[in-house]
């Protein structure tokens, strides 16, 4: 069972960061152009 | 008297109505309007998405050539990096995709840095980066002021000489109220704010020191 809750735990992870992403693109919303 | 601005989008005039590409900035950008109130000759390197580490290298190149610096900061988050094409600024959360029309590996870097950067260090190598600079400009015995763009304020003790704001405030809350473009830059009404802010604070100074 250990393979489930290595995918588990990298869903975790996944979710965490789109969460952190949407708060860092907020922080400094401008293009590098 | 000669004076050179370095800075970002802001200082640049993104979104201002005489930008017609992202090389050349705009004659109703601050810069501009602050130098022709105090009859100075204007040089602008303002650069769209510009890190802070590109506004030192460009300020180290022109040391020389000019006798007044205003440094107009991005973001504290802002870093440079470098590939063999060439160096280029990101920050965590920035988008890939204007990089990628340069290299696809690019992505991997912002990547790298959205995951795991760590503010407190981003934080300690920008003030590190304004001590520095400062000094610099002193032994060059430069005059120069500095101020923020935008970005959450630095909780720290720190002082500088010329910080215009430094630490709570940013040409976000000099200009708020006034209209922006769709991409979030304050435009004409804005830039003369920033440019009436800079130029009551020199008059202050009673020259820049």
């Amino acid at each position: 069972m250990s393979w489930l809750k290595n995918i588990i735990n990298r869903i975790k992870l996944e979710i965490a960061y789109r969460k952190k992403l949407k708060e860092l693109r907020k922080r400094d919303p401008f293009i590098y152009k | 008297m000669k004076l050179l601005t370095v800075g970002d989008s802001f200082t640049f005039g993104e979104e201002l109505s005489d930008v017609i590409d992202n090389v050349t900035s705009s004659r109703f950008a601050w810069p501009e309007l602050l130098g022709s109130r105090l009859g100075w000759e204007v040089t602008n390197l303002a650069k769209p998405g510009s890190g802070n580490t590109r506004m030192i290298r460009n300020i180290v190149n022109e040391i020389d050539n000019h006798d007044v610096f205003i440094i107009a900061w991005s973001h504290w988050a802002r870093i440079e990096f470098a590939d063999a094409i060439g160096t280029f600024d990101i920050w965590p959360g920035c988008s890939a995709l204007p990089h990628e029309q340069f290299s696809p590996h690019r992505k991997n870097a912002i990547d790298y840095v959205t995951r795991y950067h760590s503010d407190d260090y981003l934080i300690r190598q920008y003030l590190l980066n304004v001590e520095l600079l400062e000094t610099f400009l002193k032994y060059h015995k430069k005059k120069y002021i500095m101020l923020s763009a935008f970005g959450k304020p630095i909780e720290t003790n720190k002082t500088f000489t010329n910080y215009l704001g430094w630490p709570n405030e940013s040409m976000m809350e000099w200009t708020y109220g006034t209209p922006q473009g769709p991409g979030g830059h304050f435009l004409e009404q804005g830039h003369q704010r920033v440019a009436d802010k800079i130029y009551e604070y020199i008059r202050h100074l009673d020259g820049v020191s």
